[in-house]
């Protein structure tokens, strides 16, 4: 009894601690969701001159029987990591997404999708960053 | 006397526009999108936030999604994405709110009567 308690409260400890907004989106959080990378296509140029305007794209394709809910661009090493969230009410089964966006430091990039079964997909590119974003005096 | 628009919106379809084909929309939006953590030219200010934070587009008043904006998006926000047109057409629009409480909306018909 004392053991099942004492797990169930670490178990709660971990989830109220990756509510935190800096660390439900640090790289060790990200990494730890092992999240499954199939379906999820991402487009960054490996190396870029200046951090303040880098095009980026992705697709994603649910699995079968499943759709998209919500689709989050994740930079972990940004000052407010969330790039993006796209909340989608009609919800998609294919999605295909390009923007341009803004990078402090050289850094993995990720994009998460959560299906209607609450379940993720996810993945991320590797991007080096010669001339940093939000940290100079520019 | 022409005024200046500080904030334009334009919005471009590319592809076949004819019912039931999927054509790319892009979405260019004006707007400085200061993160907050720039220093201005007297080398001790910081120049004020000025960030996009929610996006709505919509098809025919259904929502083809909400966006969450951070200061993670370059200025002048470009998006770009896929639509099927609905059998009966319609238009395309977009709405933007921003932290001082500006908001602009536009909006393009999808299947273009000129051509």
């Amino acid at each position: 009894m004392k053991w099942s308690i004492g797990a169930f409260s670490m178990t709660w400890a971990g989830v109220l601690f990756a509510q935190n907004k800096n660390d439900a989106y640090s790289e060790l959080a990200l990494k730890s969701f092992k999240l499954n990378p199939e379906g999820v296509e991402l487009d960054l140029p490996s190396l870029v001159e200046t951090g303040n305007s880098i095009p980026f794209r992705f697709a994603i394709k649910a699995p079968s029987r499943q759709k998209i809910q919500r689709v989050d661009m994740v930079a972990p090493e940004n000052p407010n990591p969330l790039l993006m969230r796209l909340k989608m009410p009609s919800q998609t089964e294919h999605f295909r997404f390009a923007t341009r966006i803004r990078l402090a430091t050289s850094q993995d990039v990720w994009v998460i999708a959560t299906l209607d079964n609450g379940q993720k997909i996810g993945k991320s590119i590797p991007a080096v960053i010669t001339l940093s974003a939000c940290f100079d005096a520019s | 006397m022409a005024t200046i628009n500080p904030f334009p919106i334009r919005i471009g379809i590319i592809g076949e526009s004819a019912p039931g084909k999927e054509v790319e929309v892009r979405i260019l939006i004006g707007h400085p999108m200061e993160t907050g953590f720039r220093i201005g030219i007297n080398g001790t200010d910081k120049i004020p936030k000025n960030i996009i934070e929610k996006m709505v587009v919509k098809i025919n008043q259904d929502i083809l999604f909400m966006a969450d904006v951070g200061t993670g998006i370059a200025a002048n926000p470009l998006l770009q994405f896929f639509v099927t047109i609905p059998a009966t057409g319609g238009v395309i629009s977009v709405e933007w709110f921003d932290d001082q409480g500006v908001s602009r909306k536009a909006e393009k018909e999808l299947i273009s009567l000129r051509s």
